[in-house]
């Protein structure tokens, strides 16, 4: 027997090879990164697309009276905003920023089923061309609002069976990004990457993942329903012919709650990866957010019907209701403790990854109050269907969700692209950011509790001052957004190469900032050594 | 959570012979995966159930074509963590069995004359690559094996082929 010791380069070919070229790397692709890419282009265009119809809807809120749209296509914008927002904006670029970070978080090559992948991501752009057409069709798209209730949704001309047709889509695509989430994070993780070992992100990512599968089915449900109810002449929701309105409203919001934790959850696991960078500490309690981030997804299960007090309810479930819905404020308190104290004493830096997650703990948490105001059931009362609502919930999903993924992308865009931002820009995107979402979402806590009902384009003289500065903070808003595409684009072009760390000290907080930057088209070829990961903070 | 020893060596004093098992990293086992599936479906079963009561009967096919869903990628993910590799060493031959459940290709060679081949990668970060060879006859072992464990098996083939 002999042993031969070489160097062979072509003998590598088969573990080498970079991205096909052209449109059809893009169409037939099963690399995590190129639909992680795919996923946050998407999320990009369809956050300028929603955001073009909320400045629709802030143009004619300028001023009492109506002056552009007429009040049908008002309906019709407040929906498909809300819709485009939620489902084209926030949770793809959630699903990019998964596919991009998981494999190279936990040290697998890929996500577990390379080719579902593909598919999940190419479900997204013919929905949405087929939620935009709705707006051409006869009677226009659907203009009930995001929750689509009955019977208001039934009057919908044409559109309504695309409306639910896109919303299946939408959901087969969400939920095989959610399972292959599960699978990839189950049984890929690399050895010695234990379940307590994982980064916050992939464990807000996992929890998440199983409230997708958990809810997914009974939103798809409830709107086929609206579908026989409309055209079998089943009478789910229909109290002419026994069936229950407000039964549907059970059901959209059993999947609407975990919904909204859905879009919030990895916003936390982002948070959580950058604060302990800046601050160069290990993260705080590492044991209790992943503890508390499940509780959190336990408990939005159970509050479901906060959304619906005014609907009739007995006493004792709107006392059951509004105690549960208390007792969210425990886990989300718990984190927010926690980030503060991995800030105390540290090395703060304030780059614009940072100055975006200190944002989002402050806005976030004021969301959160306005959230524990409004379960309680005799004060929602007054609250329900105010601009009151209106802002509770852009607190929540703007400087929360939205300001996390504009965190994300600032932390992560030079490991993506091997090329440093424009630090300058970015601060520039963040002030004008942060200013303007305040003077647009503040002032609608005035109108909504002096009474100024939402989804509506005309209102009485005595709101008009507080709807004006709101209009304006949300133009300085969207048009902020193009600095933001702008430092993409440059970041993408070309500048100062980051180094694979990019972050002083990043190394110890996770696996992707042993790869190079950018990474390797095949992240982990050869697993991460053991010793890595038990480094790991 | 999962077991991470991927290569197994058993010495059987009295055959004379030495068995080298090599698998790929599942973080998952079988077991654990079946209880992943019974708390899914017990939750989506719930849900589904709890919807059916109060009248909307429609969420059920929903949730029982996604819990297939869940088990069939899972089913799919674990086949690829079932690849197992044989390695039989005795006094004259060195056999290499390649299979999921049961051998599929056999390969074997005479231990006198069996080249082990060990090329390293010339790109800092790419895997090495381990095969047994022989009168053009080659077969590539380990491949899905960590690079320390890659060596470790390269170092223990040299000193029982010596």
């Amino acid at each position: 027997m002999s042993v031969a010791t070489h160097d062979d380069a072509h003998a590598h070919d088969h573990h080498d090879h970079g991205p096909a070229k052209g449109f059809m790397r893009w169409v037939t692709t099963t690399n995590h990164k190129d639909i992680g890419t795919l996923y946050l282009i998407t999320g990009l265009i369809m956050f300028f697309v929603g955001g073009a119809m909320a400045l629709v809807i802030r143009a004619e809120l300028f001023e009492p009276g109506l002056q552009y749209v007429d009040p049908h296509f008002f309906n019709q914008m407040t929906t498909l905003h809300a819709l485009i927002m939620v489902f084209g904006a926030v949770m793809p670029a959630f699903a990019g920023l998964a596919n991009w970070m998981i494999p190279m978080m936990i040290g697998a090559p890929d996500m577990a089923l390379p080719r579902m992948n593909n598919w999940s991501f190419w479900l997204l752009p013919f929905s949405f061309v087929m939620l935009a057409s709705t707006l051409f069709m006869d009677g226009g798209a659907a203009a009930a609002g995001w929750t689509l209730y009955p019977p208001l949704v039934l009057q919908t001309g044409n559109a309504l069976p695309f409306t639910v047709f896109t919303v299946h889509m939408l959901g087969m695509s969400s939920i095989m990004a959610a399972i292959n989430i599960i699978v990839t994070v189950f049984n890929m993780r690399a050895p010695g990457m234990t379940m307590m070992k994982l980064p916050l992100f992939v464990w807000t990512w996992v929890i998440t993942a199983f409230l997708l599968i958990a809810v997914m089915p009974v939103f798809a449900g409830a709107v086929t329903m609206l579908l026989t109810d409309k055209f079998f002449g089943t009478s789910f929701f229909n109290a002419a012919g026994g069936g229950d309105p407000v039964l549907y409203q059970h059901l959209f919001w059993f999947f609407g709650h975990p919904e909204v934790y859905i879009l919030i959850l990895p916003s936390f696991g982002i948070i959580s990866s950058i604060i302990p960078t800046f601050s160069r500490k290990p993260l705080f309690g590492y044991a209790s957010m992943v503890y508390a981030t499940s509780a959190i997804g336990l408990l939005s299960f159970i509050v479901w019907a906060h959304h619906q007090y005014t609907v009739g309810m007995p006493l004792a479930g709107e006392l059951y209701f509004t105690y549960a819905t208390m007792l969210i404020a425990v886990p989300t308190g718990v984190k927010v403790f926690n980030w503060l104290a991995t800030m105390w004493k540290g090395a703060m830096t304030f780059e614009t990854p940072m100055l975006f997650a200190i944002a989002f703990v402050v806005l976030f948490t004021m969301g959160g109050f306005t959230g524990l105001m409004m379960s309680i059931s005799p004060a929602d009362l007054q609250y329900h269907d105010t601009y009151f609502i209106v802002a509770h919930f852009h607190y929540v999903l703007v400087p929360g969700a939205v300001f996390a993924l504009f965190a994300a992308t600032y932390y992560w865009l030079p490991k993506w692209t091997g090329h440093m931002y424009d630090e300058r820009l970015g601060q520039l995107h963040f002030w004008l950011t942060t200013i303007s979402v305040n003077i647009c979402f503040f002032p609608q806590h005035f109108v909504g509790l002096a009474g100024m009902p939402r989804r509506i384009p005309d209102y009485a003289v005595q709101f008009a001052e507080f709807n004006a500065m709101s209009s304006v903070g949300a133009f300085v808003f969207g048009f902020s957004q193009l600095i933001f595409a702008y430092v993409i684009y440059k970041a993408i072009q070309g500048g100062e190469k980051a180094t694979s760390e990019v972050w002083e000290g990043a190394e110890a907080h996770g696996l992707e900032w042993h790869l190079s930057s950018p990474p390797p088209y095949h992240s982990w070829t050869v697993a991460p050594e053991k010793e890595i990961i038990s480094d790991l903070h | 959570m999962g077991v991470n020893i991927m290569v197994e060596s058993e010495h059987d004093a009295d055959k004379g012979e030495k068995t080298i098992i090599l698998r790929p990293n599942g973080s998952l086992s079988r077991r654990q995966a079946l209880a992943l599936l019974a708390f899914c479906g017990l939750v989506m079963g719930a849900v589904g159930f709890f919807c059916f009561l109060v009248g909307a009967w429609l969420v059920l096919p929903f949730s029982g074509l996604e819990w297939l869903l869940l088990a069939y990628c899972l089913h799919l993910s674990l086949k690829q963590s079932q690849q197992r590799e044989v390695i039989i060493i005795t006094d004259s031959l060195v056999q290499v069995e390649k299979g999921r459940y049961r051998p599929e290709q056999t390969y074997q060679f005479q231990r006198a004359w069996v080249m082990l081949d060990w090329m390293q990668s010339p790109i800092q970060g790419r895997p090495s690559r381990l095969a047994l060879k022989l009168h053009g006859k080659e077969v590539e072992i380990g491949r899905f094996l960590v690079e320390s464990e890659r060596q470790a098996l390269a170092r223990e083939l040299k000193v029982l082929l010596g």
